[in-house]
């Protein structure tokens, strides 16, 4: 295959920005639901 | 009768909590297509499809840069609905759908950017040249980041949202300059091989790949600005309920 490293250098790129905002939504939202739940416990006690 | 059912159905989604529900419900499903057709786009344009006679395996960064630059537009074209919609219908949705959409954006321009060097080098034999389409893509890109900006500027968020849609719809400009720049100006920067009025100038071989990666990378820019504005809903919920039972100043 020609031109390999700019090639693989692309992908990379893309697929890093794509991982990232992923784990950062996947987190936020991971931390948001627990945040509900405690208020709902709460309110229930 | 369906243009009253779309705009009852926008009405129904403009409201945050039905906007949760729905895109909870939906999302599962665009994580799934988003991941499939991005990996099935990829792996064919890598490994299936055919070198191009004159850039070789060069022309393989094509599945990356296209639909990056393609949504860089989209993106911006979102920010200024929202911004237009806020500044006219004062839609609380459209405020957070914009400050969920603009860092994604301005990723996908910089992913543009960087994908369009990488290629540049061996095809142009530079990284970069002062041309109207790389120059306008770049113009994009500070546009997005000064969107950024002006949303966190003020202590008031509401002025923060109204500066950043003022900036969307006026920054909008530089969408139609990015599309006709190749056309207008003599550049380095090949032209529009997809068109509807010039058809279709690449080889089918090529266009299938191309068209299944445009697909999934519009899904996963879709599933992420979903997952995103739930996320800021969700928090805005956060938020009011701490500073209704008397611990707002724990913020």
């Amino acid at each position: 295959m020609t031109h390999l490293p700019f090639i693989i250098a692309s992908y990379m790129i893309a697929l890093g920005i794509i991982i990232f905002f992923t784990l950062q939504t996947t987190f936020r939202l991971k931390r948001d639901k627990q945040i509900i739940a405690q208020f709902s416990s709460r309110r229930e006690k | 009768m369906r243009k009253g059912k779309t705009i009852q159905f926008l009405t129904r989604l403009a409201n945050p909590g039905n906007f949760l529900n729905i895109a909870s419900r939906i999302q599962p499903w665009l994580n799934i297509s988003a991941f499939i057709t991005l990996t099935m786009g990829w792996i064919w344009g890598l490994f299936f499809s055919p070198p191009d006679w004159q850039q070789g395996d060069a022309v393989r960064i094509m599945y990356v840069h296209v639909p990056a630059a393609i949504l860089a537009s989209l993106g911006f074209a979102l920010l200024a609905i929202c911004g237009f919609v806020l500044l006219v219908w004062r839609l609380p949705l459209a405020g957070i759908a914009a400050k969920e959409i603009a860092p994604v954006g301005a990723a996908i321009t910089a992913i543009c950017l960087m994908t369009g060097s990488l290629w540049g080098k061996p095809m142009w034999g530079t990284w970069w040249v002062w041309d109207a389409r790389l120059t306008s893509v770049l113009i994009l890109f500070f546009l997005y980041l000064g969107h950024i900006i002006l949303l966190n500027a003020f202590e008031d968020p509401d002025r923060g949202y109204r500066s950043a849609a003022i900036l969307a719809i006026v920054g909008a400009i530089d969408l139609p300059i990015i599309k006709f720049s190749v056309n207008w100006w003599n550049t380095l920067h090949q032209p529009a091989s997809l068109s509807f009025r010039g058809g279709i100038t690449i080889s089918h071989a090529i266009l299938w790949p191309l068209l299944v990666s445009m697909i999934g990378f519009s899904l996963c820019f879709f599933a992420l600005i979903t997952a995103r504005i739930r996320a800021a809903i969700m928090e805005k919920r956060i938020e009011t309920r701490l500073y209704t039972n008397g611990q707002g100043d724990h913020l």
